[in-house]
């Protein structure tokens, strides 16, 4: 959730834009579109309560509007600005006591000294945030003034420009937060994603001002509401055993190197397998990005289906192929008998039926199949339109109506043509056995051979033609392509996005670059003689020499290896940037690989050491957010890190420091909110967050200066 | 009907008669400028095969089929011949109508 300390709703001064002025049910739909979930209205030397009442009415609990106003302040001649935020049950104090404050003059001109504010305001329990750096501002003597007389000395901050300005600040030991002084409001949505983050779930202004002064309760009551639980592990091997409550959150290890950060981890890793959830320690550099990727092409395993990319698997065909048999001919010399042994029977001599010719039932067989599923597909039709409501719905009563009395009709004819055409079936079924069976009886009763019913030509040419139609139907679907889809690797900054890329070719028995492997079990050599042996199947279709190569087909070294297309696949891993070949560096790769273990959606995230090989940059930009997205999502995050980005930039709901101390080694747990880690065996052994994150943390320093986004406060 | 160039009729019907290459008789089925030529006086199924691919090339392009020559006094071969072209006319149009079905016709 975002803070948004400093907002105009209303046109108070001259110099004040007309675009700051917003009704409730605008000021609604804009905030609610951000992450913003705290608003304080600051207008200048004026607080509308019946305006603050309006929003109150439209907002509802959607997100919590505080009460305030920006002063203008004069001390020694100088010109100031300090926002006055109170609690909203103080609305009502506070509107009386600005309208009485400003009741003779008008806000252009209105001003207070210090010791007025605190004399009218300091009974409101307000926050006061000064400006600082940011004209017109209050100097550091104004500023120490007001901390002086206040009675809340916890809750006077320094509001800068912008979020560096807010950790530079805060480097030098001052309070400070910054809000949007928002001047236009249809810019709000994108000048509300650099407004201060707040870590803690705060419910209110009371509960926001004992963030301010680290009061525990209110921060257990706040850490509690994330779900915890307390793990036993034994990560060091002598038995002992380590408590440690963790959050669904960030819980983050740090301290010198060699105390057992990484065991910590381990053991954790190995408590939650214990359990049946998925943990994987996650290791910077102990992974090559080469092999996570398969870019040496040992898995083997692409998941994808031919049919997504138009590509038959032509498993009937390949096996029809080798399966492919000669059909023989009718010999010469069964004619030559027949018509030699003259019949000389005289009853058999008038038997006419056996001189007719058999007809062909394929033919009628081919039509009957092809009306039967014309026929089922209008069934289909038919039915779809009596039981899909929509139709009726859109296409009308009328239309659907006359649609299916058209297809009563079609369906009708379709009917007649395919008894028609079993009719015919079954009678040249039938006229053929009729033939046949005579020819036979008279063969039998004469002693003469029977006359041959057909010369061989039809069973010999389809045998053919069926091998030809899978042949052809195997090679077109080799010469298709695959355009494989790239996978998304990573941003590698300036260079640009880096992307996975799958080349897959199916073997057409010409590839010969060694770069690619088969994606099946299968041998290269096989994939290759069995694409080649095809194409010689197909040369010979019609010679005396193509059942020698389907022969060949079958001699081919394990060629049961190969059943359908798949089988031929080959593929290539690569790596590409802006459409050229790149190989990441060893840092690079860190990088990559971090990145993709973040984006993987799991439950739990066993981070050692990510900011290895790894620049600041990268981990504040990029590593850092996905980190915190995990948090907010409810992930359990354990992170052990000497990085300080890490540490601390992520205000981390544990901190989890391992300290050598004389013999033996000590665990503190705390947090960034209270500002302290305590000793888990003694709780009077307390250290300061920020003194050893500072002290013990790569960058510490730096990460502290730049931490305006998070909110200096540890909230 | 008369016999045209290339022993072709005028309605895709070509000329098939029994010739005679020393000893052995042939039925002899032209098409074009070649000259099919199946042994009808010994079992010799390879040549009858070798013939086969050749009509199933030619069917590609279109139907046809074979007109025996007539002869009265026609002997056993003649009436062999006769029988086989009978057949053979019968599957030829078979096939052309599964070529047809398939899509495995020459444009």
């Amino acid at each position: 959730m975002k803070i948004d300390v400093h907002v105009h709703t209303k046109k108070t001064k001259k110099g004040d834009a007309k675009t700051r002025e917003i009704d409730p049910i605008r000021f609604h739909e804009i905030i609610s579109s951000t992450e913003v979930k705290i608003v304080a209205i600051t207008n200048h030397n004026h607080f509308d309560l019946a305006q603050y009442n309006a929003f109150i009415k439209v907002v509802g609990d959607g997100f919590q509007i505080w009460p305030g106003v920006e002063l203008d302040i004069t001390e020694d001649g100088r010109r100031g600005h300090l926002l006055v935020i109170a609690s909203p049950k103080q609305a009502e104090s506070l509107e009386k006591t600005i309208t009485l404050l400003t009741k003779d003059s008008a806000p252009d001109v209105f001003s207070l000294s210090i010791d007025n504010i605190i004399l009218n305001f300091d009974k409101l329990h307000p926050l006061y945030i000064a400006h600082y750096k940011k004209l017109p501002d209050l100097s550091d003597s104004d500023i120490e003034k007001i901390i002086e007389k206040t009675s809340c000395k916890n809750r006077v901050l320094k509001e800068a420009t912008n979020a560096i300005s807010a950790g530079i600040f805060l480097t030098h030991g001052h309070s400070s937060i910054y809000g949007s002084d928002v001047q236009d409001w249809d810019k709000y949505q994108v000048l509300s994603k650099d407004l201060p983050d707040l870590r803690l779930p705060v419910e209110s202004f009371e509960q926001f001002c004992l963030l301010l002064n680290k009061d525990q309760a209110a921060i257990d009551t706040l850490l509690d509401k994330k779900i915890s639980e307390k793990i036993s592990i034994k990560p060091f091997g002598d038995g002992s055993v380590l408590e440690l409550k963790v959050y669904n959150d960030i819980n983050v290890f740090f301290g010198a190197k060699g105390t057992g950060k990484s065991k910590i981890l381990e053991a954790i890793a190995g408590y939650y397998a214990s359990k049946g959830i998925h943990a994987h320690k996650f290791e910077s550099g102990s992974a090559d990005i080469d092999e996570i990727y398969d870019l040496n092409c040992k898995k083997k395993r692409i998941p994808m289906d031919l049919k997504d990319y138009g590509i038959d698997y032509c498993n009937k065909e390949i096996d029809s192929i080798k399966k492919a048999q000669e059909v023989d001919v009718t010999s010469m010399s069964r004619y030559l008998q027949f018509y030699s042994d003259e019949i000389k029977n005289k009853k058999a001599k008038t038997i006419k039926v056996k001189d007719f010719s058999p007809e062909n039932p394929d033919i009628i067989e081919r039509d009957f199949l092809s009306v039967n599923k014309v026929h089922e597909e209008f069934i289909k039709f038919r039915l779809y339109l009596e039981s899909d409501k929509s139709v009726k719905k859109f296409i009308g009563e009328d239309n659907l109506n006359k649609l299916i009395e058209n297809l009563a009709e079609i369906i009708n004819n379709l009917e007649n043509e395919r008894l028609g055409n079993f009719m015919k079936y079954k009678v040249i079924c039938l006229f053929n056995s009729l033939i046949e069976k005579v020819k036979i009886e008279i063969s039998a009763k004469t002693g003469t051979p029977k006359k041959p019913s057909a010369i061989g030509f039809y069973d010999y040419a389809l045998n053919r033609i069926e091998i030809e139609r899978a042949v052809k139907s195997v090679l077109q679907n080799i010469g298709k392509k695959i355009v494989f889809p790239a996978e998304y690797i990573g941003c590698l900054d300036e260079k640009g996005d880096l992307h996975c890329e799958t080349d897959i070719l199916i073997q057409d028995g010409n590839i010969t670059d060694a770069r690619y492997h088969p994606i099946a079990d299968v041998k290269k050599s096989t994939q290759k003689s069995f694409s080649n042996a095809i194409k010689a199947i197909d040369d010979a279709l019609y010679t005396p020499q193509l059942f020698q190569k389907v022969s060949e087909l079958n001699r081919i070294e394990e060629i049961d290896s190969i059943s359908t297309i798949l089988e031929l696949l080959i593929f290539e891993k690569y790596f590409i940037i802006n459409k050229e070949r790149y190989k990441p560096s060893t840092g690079e790769s860190s990088m990559l690989l971090l990145h993709k273990e973040l984006k993987d959606d799991k439950d739990l995230y066993i981070l050692d050491e990510p900011e290895k090989s790894l620049g600041n940059e990268y981990i504040n930009n990029v590593i850092v957010p996905l980190i915190k997205e995990k948090a907010k999502m409810g992930k359990r995050v354990f992170i052990a890190t000497h990085d300080a980005n890490i540490a601390v930039r992520t205000l981390p709901y544990s901190s989890i420091y391992r300290a050598h101390k004389k013999d033996e080694y000590a665990t503190f747990v705390g947090n960034p909110f209270l500002n302290h880690l305590k000793n888990i065996k003694d709780e009077e052994d307390k250290l300061d967050w920020k003194e050893i994150s500072m002290r013990t943390l790569e960058g510490g320093k730096d990460a502290f200066g730049e931490r305006g986004q998070i909110y200096g406060q540890h909230l | 009907m008369h016999l045209g160039k290339g022993g072709k009729y005028m309605d895709n019907t070509y000329e098939a008669t029994v010739t005679s290459v020393d000893s052995e008789q042939f039925l002899s089925l032209r098409i074009g400028n070649a000259d099919l030529k199946i042994p009808l006086t010994k079992d010799e199924p390879n040549e009858i095969k070798k013939v086969f691919n050749e009509l199933i090339t030619h069917l590609r392009k279109g139907l046809f089929n074979f007109r025996m020559e007539e002869r009265k006094d026609g002997d056993l071969i003649y009436q062999v011949a006769k029988e086989y072209v009978k057949q053979l006319n019968n599957e030829l149009r078979d096939i052309y109508q599964a070529l047809t079905s398939y899509q495995l016709l020459k444009q």
